[in-house]
Formats: C-alpha cells, sequence, structure tokens
C-alpha cells in the first residue's frame, strides 16, 4: 500500500471512528455501559509517515480519532549520530501539542489529531537519510495504551510519504534475489 | 401389541452404542477441562523475578482463582484500575482470589508506583518479549492492560483488554 493509499484509508477510518465513537458514547448514556472496540494495530491508529521538503525532514503522524499520543515520549535518533534526543518541537510552534488533563500523568501534552513534526536537516549531498523515532500513545475509545513502538524511515532527497522500513513491502527485485540466492 | 425380540434388541443396540458415544465424548470433555494450552500454559509454567529479588513461578498460587494483570507504569489506564485491584485483593483473599501484576516495564519506576499506591499482592517484572507472548492470549495488538482469570482448576474464565472493573471481580467470585 503506497503512502497516499494509507492516507486516504485512515481519512475513511477517522470518519467511522468519530462515528462509531460517537455511537457508543450516545448507547452508553441511553443503555448503560457498553464494551469498549477492540483495539487497532499501532500502525493504524497513528500512521507515520516522512517526507523531505525543503532539506527538512518532516515527520507525520495521523492520529485516528479516539486516540493521541504523548509529546513528551518522543525520542528521535538519525542515522549513525549517537542516540540523542533531537527536540524537533522547539523547531515548530504547530507541533506544541494540546493539553491533556490526565487521571494518572496531570497535565500532559498529547497530539490527539494529525500533526506534522520537523524532525531535523538532511545532511548536505545527495546520500539518504535515516531517522528513528520512538512514541506512545494511547487509545481513548479501547481505554489501552500501546508500547513504545519504534520506526525507521529511509528517505532519500524530495521523498514523499514515505513509510516506515518495518511497513515497506520488499520491491520484485529483493524478493527475485532472495529467490535466487536461496536456490 | 408386543414389539418382536429382533426389534427390542436394535432399540437397545443403538441405545448402548450412543450412550458409549456420549460417554467417550464426555471422558474427552472431563479429562481436556482443566487443560490450558499454548502461551497461556506457558505463562502458567513461568517464573519471574519479584520486587524483592527472588524469582517466583505463576504455579506459586495454583488452586487459587488467579488474576493476572499485565501493566506499566507508562500506562494510564493500567494505573487507574489497579486500586480497585488492592481492594478486590482485600475483600477476596480469604475466597481464594489471589492477584498477581506482571509489569512490563524497568524496576524503579514499577517500585515507585506499587509503594505509592501500597499493593497487597505480588507484583513481578517481565521482560518487554512477554508484550508479544499475549498477542497469541486474545490481546493480539499487544497493548495495556490486559488480564487474565484462571480457575482454581487452571481454566481460563476470561480474558480482559482493558479495564477489569470492580463489579466483574465480584461476580466472579460470587
Amino acid at each position: 500500500m503506497t503512502g497516499m493509499t494509507r492516507i486516504r484509508a485512515f481519512a475513511l477510518r477517522s470518519f467511522c471512528a468519530a462515528g462509531c465513537w460517537a455511537l457508543l458514547s450516545s448507547a452508553a448514556t441511553a443503555s448503560g455501559p457498553t464494551p469498549p472496540p477492540a483495539p487497532l494495530p499501532v500502525d493504524e491508529a497513528f500512521v507515520a509517515t516522512a517526507s523531505m521538503h525543503d532539506g527538512r525532514v518532516l515527520l507525520k503522524f495521523d492520529v485516528l480519532a479516539g486516540h493521541y499520543l504523548f509529546r513528551d515520549r518522543f525520542e528521535f535518533q538519525r542515522g549513525d549520530e549517537k542516540p540523542a534526543l533531537i527536540d524537533a518541537f522547539k523547531q515548530d510552534a504547530n507541533a506544541a501539542g494540546k493539553t491533556k488533563d490526565d487521571p494518572s500523568f496531570g497535565r500532559v501534552k498529547v497530539f490527539d489529531r494529525p500533526v506534522t513534526i520537523v524532525a531535523g536537516h538532511a545532511k548536505s549531498g545527495h546520500g539518504k537519510t535515516q531517522l528513528t523515532v520512538v512514541y506512545q500513545g494511547c487509545s481513548e475509545v479501547a481505554g489501552v495504551c500501546y508500547p513504545p513502538t519504534k520506526r525507521t524511515f529511509t528517505l532519500a532527497s524530495g521523498a514523499k510519504d514515505v513509510l516506515p522500513n518495518e511497513l515497506a513491502k520488499p520491491g520484485l527485485s529483493s524478493l527475485f534475489k532472495k529467490q535466487v540466492s536461496s536456490q | 401389541m408386543t414389539m418382536s425380540s429382533t426389534r427390542r434388541g436394535l432399540l437397545l443396540g443403538a441405545a448402548g452404542v450412543t450412550a458409549c458415544g456420549a460417554g467417550a465424548l464426555g471422558g474427552y470433555w472431563w479429562l481436556n477441562r482443566g487443560v490450558v494450552e499454548g502461551d497461556e500454559a506457558r505463562l502458567l509454567a513461568a517464573s519471574f523475578e519479584s520486587l524483592e529479588g527472588s524469582t517466583l513461578p505463576v504455579s506459586t498460587w495454583r488452586g487459587k482463582t488467579l488474576i493476572v494483570n499485565f501493566w506499566a507504569t507508562w500506562c494510564g489506564p493500567c494505573r487507574e484500575e489497579m486500586p480497585e485491584f488492592v481492594q478486590a485483593q482485600r475483600e477476596y483473599a480469604a475466597k481464594g482470589l489471589q492477584f498477581v501484576g506482571i509489569a512490563i516495564d524497568r524496576r524503579p519506576a514499577v517500585e515507585r508506583f506499587a509503594k505509592e499506591l501500597g499493593v497487597n499482592y505480588p507484583i513481578l517484572l517481565a521482560d518487554p518479549a512477554w508484550l508479544d507472548a499475549v498477542k497469541t492470549m486474545g490481546n493480539p495488538q499487544g497493548v495495556l492492560p490486559f488480564t487474565i482469570v484462571f480457575s482454581p482448576q487452571n481454566t481460563v474464565m476470561m480474558r480482559r483488554v482493558g479495564k477489569l472493573k470492580y463489579d466483574e471481580i465480584r461476580t466472579i467470585m460470587a
């Protein structure tokens, strides 16, 4: 599935999730508690894609309705650089997040809607940039939290809506090579 | 009207075969009723490090109504349900209820939270690989909290992805 197809699927799923949530809320009010919906796979709850634009590495999270990511639990690592937190949020005023009054953690900053984060700048030259991000979030609709998730992106100059390496399907050529090497 | 002896014999034979079949099926069910298979069996056979530093097997609590709760301090809903577990452990311990919390988390954070809350049941520490293991126990996304209730005979009474409520524990123990 390409990045754009995933985004379209995300939009449709967001609409359905919002509808289901509204329906469940009204049903709960009308006829007592309703069992929560089953949690979605983490890559459907938080659709992560990366792009390179004007030398900047942009990381987009399409957060499905009824879900949220903790802003302060993001960790970034670029290429071979030593593990270090890139303070992506200081570079982008739009990535401030929303304050959530969490019963367990008090006032925390969360992203409960799609957000784009500037996760650093591309290195000079034409090589590929690798970005690893760790994030953690919860599903309010299902009443559960996802464990910290680690995803790595490999980005060429001008790359757009690139899926994490963990989700990218192997190309035909690599499948062919695998087939040949196993014989 | 009298029934011929051949016909009576056939009927008795059929009844006998049916009874044998039912008996065999019943026997199979009886023998297998307490068997937990797969990763749940692996869980019951596993040992974990306790907060006190010793290694405890889950089989320590065999024969009790065992509520195994997977949790972590970074999980809000996990923290929210635990005060009710403390209350239920106090309320139903005499009736054979035993909670066991399995934290998939770092020891210092777990110790701090358990102390803050005054947890009155064993807290064990598990490797993050258990987040994959729970995927085959009824929690396909490996999310938390996740709870499995075992009967004293080691059968699975309930699996819960998300919070387990006090009322549900009361129903289990009724």
